[in-house]
């Protein structure tokens, strides 16, 4: 009876304070403090919530057998139980309800002292209220003691658990892991603080940077950040060399930056996802000069285009000045980096690493990867890979190209041996014309496997070197090989592919070969998955199953960085298959 | 247990390996059960030692020796698996897919075996640096591992595995191996062999050769002249040689020796005296199934000096926790997690196997057997899904958290406590104690 009565009193107050007069209520980022780590805004939910409720979307989820299993399990029936009270104790459907409650926005943030905050804006102050006083109830009903409040400029702060607490302003719900959190909200509500994140500088400069009409936004202070000692250790210099190659301009940017900004837009089939981060002009490390595009005509090339690409690599990488500086990059002298030298001191014939070789290639280097055709009748492979080839452009095609040949076949030489050695198959080198191009391919003899139809897995490997006007392809395939020496002979000197200024790394990845590639391996996947879970071949098969038909909801996805002049900018571009 | 230790067997070594009968005191019951499992199956869950004990010992050595009904078919599922998992030097999945047998199979006592075999033989991945070869060989093993021990060591001795392990690939008559013959004699324990006796076994072996890790005999390179071996001439080939070979009497005997150290004790050095009517009987009938029905079934299987005498390999620690739990377990970790433990299933460090016994416990394997036992039950997933103590319990009607424990002293223990467990926020940290008591750590 006592538990009731102050239940009751509870909510009389807290109608009495939402009915008092509603005020219009300031901007959620508007009552968070400088100094606050984080702060994420989602200012139209409604347009996600369209999204994940779209009939085609929901049909596809609840088709997948992981979706089928857990709605067989007690968990989703419990689930189903709850949605049919709130349905219940609010007169409205679930879908419909979440529109209306969320409708304003979402903001969650990290407040300085590491207390997490969620504010939620309804657009239907009613059906909150309506929502406050069920979530008051039922944990009422369900605590063994009374529910705790305490009053703070006339409003009530609930505590559901010591570490769940909420307030109710108007037609905005404040949720926090503290009492703290939600009390410096409802004061902010009251007189936002002298010195709010939204007068801050760096947070201005993020916002400005984000633009506006953004699906949601994530702010974070990078300078308060980096003091954590696992973040200091995550961006500590690397000493593998392939590292420094492809992250050290990531790492550069997130040392430098005050702020990161992250933002999501969705427009029809595609979503964008943009990581911006400042760059505030102090004097950088000149060793990752290796990694910038000086001029504004610089920058990383477009990606080449070939049959069943599955992905493309396109790297501004001065390779000259990365290892010109190599001490610097990856002072760590270690035992595989002094085979990689010693090794190319063979095949280059004593020339020297930086001045002779790299020297040679200019800043331009494409990674192309692609599916492979097999010949059911020649055996194919297991597992099968995908092709791939590294792209070079050369500053001396006329004299690197012989010097270039001299080294491959060394190293084709030097497998061989090390493969005769342990009583496997060698390669067997050829000098085929492809489009008039004399290059160079080396097939794995198959006399040992005459009439087999399961090939070894190195049998999808036919290394091939060619020499196409100013480019270099290293090649794995001899297809793949030939494709480049058909894509690069038709680029004209006249209309080159477009380099895209300033950007130093671009990605891009097809999901359809991808999954044709898994789909062909799913044998292989499913035995994996049994070896690495744990599973029995039934749960293996609807694992894979399950992620296979969840990779079909992607077509194609997309990631470029790049340094304009203050600004370091990722961006992501996903588009996906909607039925 | 029963009847005295090995002291008082040694007096009588005939009553040693007269079948136990259950009578007065000495009943088939829960602790023997366990022990029987514990040495042949790599332990049990509670249903299988319920069905032992309801069924008997006879019974449940023969379908240990048997297997279950489903068995050949999960063999031959999993030989497909291994071998679609093709070759290469690294044997991290082959090393998986045995492990992922021996946690499934419903022969255990053949996983055993081959593992018996294995280590009989010392052969190393590491040597072989083809991991299709090898899973091979194991599956040659597995095929004769419980049948005619001369089947068995003729299979064993012509697989390419191990003449690139003995690194005799090529067997000239212009040059026979003695060092290699030399190995094969004292490996098979062949005592009374004399050097003549090892030249005219490597004549025999001329013309085997390994090329391209495949086994051809080439008939030119044979010498086909008269060999005396053992004292019996003619012009023995290889197999003739080794079929002469297993007729003495000490290989006999060094096999059974072998296998009592195996299943029965490590710790004591049984005499030839102790070991003849065994080894004879071995002798006569040739065959391994009858051998080891013998040993499971004998007195001295059962006597105090046997029982939770053998300190636990990390594979048997594993496979009692989890059969125990009635676990599936992440076979690529688990792997790797033994190899870390000193048990790198394809790689016995010596021509003899592992040295076993206390050589598996030092301060350093203790530590690791902790962290072992925590990433099998704790949630960080790293041994897949974690294995479930209060699931397990609750299977067995036991929902309160002190039948709980009660269940589990009596499943991983038998109640051979010798000094009660200190009591736990948790079921799963009461368990996480129990596993690493010292007497968890004996088989």
């Amino acid at each position: 009876m006592r538990k009731r009565l102050i239940i009751t009193s509870g909510l009389l107050i807290l109608a009495a304070t939402i009915f008092a007069g509603e005020k219009p209520r300031p901007a959620p980022r508007a009552l968070l403090p400088a100094g606050t780590l984080a702060v994420l805004e989602v200012p139209q939910p409604e347009k996600i919530l369209s999204f994940l409720f779209d009939p085609g979307l929901v049909e596809a989820i609840t088709q997948t057998d992981g979706f089928k299993q857990y709605k067989a399990s007690g968990d989703y029936k419990q689930l189903v139980q709850v949605i049919r009270f709130l349905e219940m104790q609010l007169g409205v459907d679930w879908q419909t309800g979440l529109k209306k409650l969320l409708g304003d926005g979402i903001t969650a943030a990290v407040l300085p002292g590491g207390a997490f905050v969620l504010m939620v804006d309804a657009a239907d102050g009613q059906l909150l209220s309506k929502l406050s006083n069920t979530i008051l109830t039922f944990s009422g009903n369900q605590a063994s003691q009374p529910l705790a409040s305490r009053d703070c400029q006339g409003t009530a702060i609930w505590t559901l658990k010591p570490d769940s607490h909420f307030a109710q302003l108007g037609s905005r719900l404040v949720f926090s892991n503290t009492s703290a959190g939600v009390e410096a909200m409802v004061k902010a509500h009251g007189q936002p603080p002298e010195g709010a994140l939204v007068n801050a500088p760096h947070f201005q400069a993020a916002q400005k940077a984000a633009g506006s009409g953004q699906g949601a936004t994530l702010y974070v202070d990078l300078q308060t950040l980096k003091q954590n000692p696992d973040i200091q250790q995550g961006l500590s210099k690397s000493t593998e060399p392939m590292q420094a190659l492809f992250f050290a301009p990531i790492r550069e940017a997130l040392l430098q930056a005050n702020w990161l900004m992250l933002s999501a837009q969705g427009s029809g089939r595609q979503l964008t996802i943009q990581a911006r981060a400042d760059h505030p002009g102090t004097a950088g490390d000149a060793s990752l000069d290796f990694a910038h595009p000086g001029g504004s005509d610089q920058g990383a090339s477009e990606g080449i285009q070939v049959p069943g690409l599955v992905a493309g690599m396109s790297l501004y990488r001065d390779l000259f000045k990365f290892y010109s500086n190599k001490d610097r990059l990856f002072p760590e002298r270690t035992s595989s980096l002094i085979f990689f030298e010693n090794m190319m001191g063979i095949f280059f014939s004593g020339r020297d690493l930086t001045d002779a070789v790299f020297a040679e290639l200019k800043p331009d280097i494409q990674l192309v990867v692609a599916e492979q055709q097999y010949d059911a009748a020649r055996g194919i492979p297991n597992p099968r890979l995908p092709a791939f080839a590294l792209v070079f452009k050369l500053r001396h095609p006329d004299t690197f190209a012989l010097v270039m040949e001299e080294a491959w076949q060394k190293a084709i030489g030097l497998i061989n041996f090390t493969r005769g050695q342990q009583a496997q198959e060698g390669l067997i080198i050829d000098r085929p014309i492809h489009e008039s191009i004399k290059f160079t391919t080396a097939n794995f003899s198959r006399a040992a496997y005459a009439g087999q139809k399961t090939l070894p897995a190195n049998f999808n490997f036919q290394p091939s070197l060619a020499v196409v006007k100013d480019y270099m392809i290293m090649s794995a395939t001899d297809q793949l090989a030939r494709d480049l020496i058909d894509a690069l002979s038709k680029e004209s000197d006249d209309s080159p592919r477009p380099v895209l200024a300033g950007q130093h790394s671009r990605l891009t990845l097809r999901a359809a070969p991808i999954l044709a590639l898994l789909e062909a391996n799913r044998d292989n996947l499913i035995r994996q998955n049994m070896l690495e879970k744990g599973h029995d071949r039934q749960q293996a098969e609807k694992e894979i199953g399950t992620l296979l038909f969840l990779l079909g909801y992607f077509d194609e996805a997309s990631l470029t960085m790049e340094r304009q002049a203050a600004l370091s900018t990722a961006t992501l571009n996903i588009k996906v298959n909607l039925p | 247990m029963i009847w005295g230790g090995f002291e008082h067997y040694s007096q009588h070594p005939e009553a040693a390996w007269k079948p136990f009968q259950p009578k007065g005191r000495h009943q088939w019951d829960l602790k023997k059960a366990a022990h029987v499992l514990r040495r042949t199956a790599f332990g049990a869950s509670w249903r299988t030692l319920s069905e032992a004990i309801e069924q008997g010992l006879p019974a449940t050595i023969d379908r240990l020796l048997a297997g279950g009904e489903d068995a050949a078919q999960f063999q031959k599922e999993c030989d497909g698996y291994e071998k679609a998992s093709g070759g290469g030097d690294n044997p991290d999945a082959l090393r998986a897919w045995w492990l992922y047998r021996i946690i499934r199979t419903s022969h255990p006592l053949l996983e055993n075996l081959t593992l018996f075999w294995h280590n009989f033989a010392g052969m190393q991945q590491s040597r072989i640096k083809d991991a299709a070869l090898m899973a091979d060989y194991l599956r040659m093993l597995r095929q004769h591992a419980l049948g005619k021990v001369d089947d068995l060591i003729q299979a064993l001795c012509h697989h390419p595995v191990f003449f690139l392990q003995c690194q005799a690939l090529a067997h000239r008559k212009a040059s026979p191996q003695e060092g290699f013959a030399g190995g094969l004699l004292e490996w098979l324990g062949a005592t009374n062999a004399s050097p003549a006796d090892v030249t005219a076994l490597a004549r025999s072996f001329t013309g085997w050769f390994v090329h391209h890790n495949r086994v051809r005999f080439i008939e030119r390179e044979h010498d086909d002249n008269p060999k005396t071996l053992f004292g019996r001439t003619g012009n023995w080939n290889s197999r003739e040689a080794l079929a002469l070979i297993l007729k003495q009497p000490c290989v006999a005997q060094h096999v059974t020796a072998r296998l009592f150290r195996w299943f029965i004790s490590d710790q004591f050095e049984p005499s030839p005296a102790f070991l003849a009517p065994l080894a004879a009987s071995f002798q006569e009938d040739r065959r391994i199934m009858a051998l080891i029905k013998t040993m499971l079934s004998s007195r001295v299987f059962f006597s105090r000096g046997a029982y939770r005498c053998q300190v636990k390999s990390p594979l048997a620690f594993a496979m009692g926790i989890i059969k125990a739990l009635e676990g599936r377990v992440a076979t690529l970790a688990l792997g790797k997690a033994l190899a870390a433990l000193g048990q790198d299933l394809y790689e016995p460090p010596t021509a003899q196997g592992w040295a076993g016994g206390l050589h598996w416990i030092n301060t350093a394997s203790i530590v690791g057997r902790q962290r072992l036992v925590h990433d099998l039950l704790n949630d960080e997933k790293k041994m897949g899904t974690p294995l479930n103590p209060a699931a397990t319990a609750a299977r067995y009607g036991h929902h309160d958290a002190k039948a709980a424990q009660t269940f589990y002293r009596r499943l991983a223990l038998q109640d051979d406590l010798t000094r009660q467990i200190p009591e736990q926020e948790s079921l799963k940290a009461y368990v996480i104690q129990l596993f690493m008591r010292p007497e968890f750590q004996l088989a």
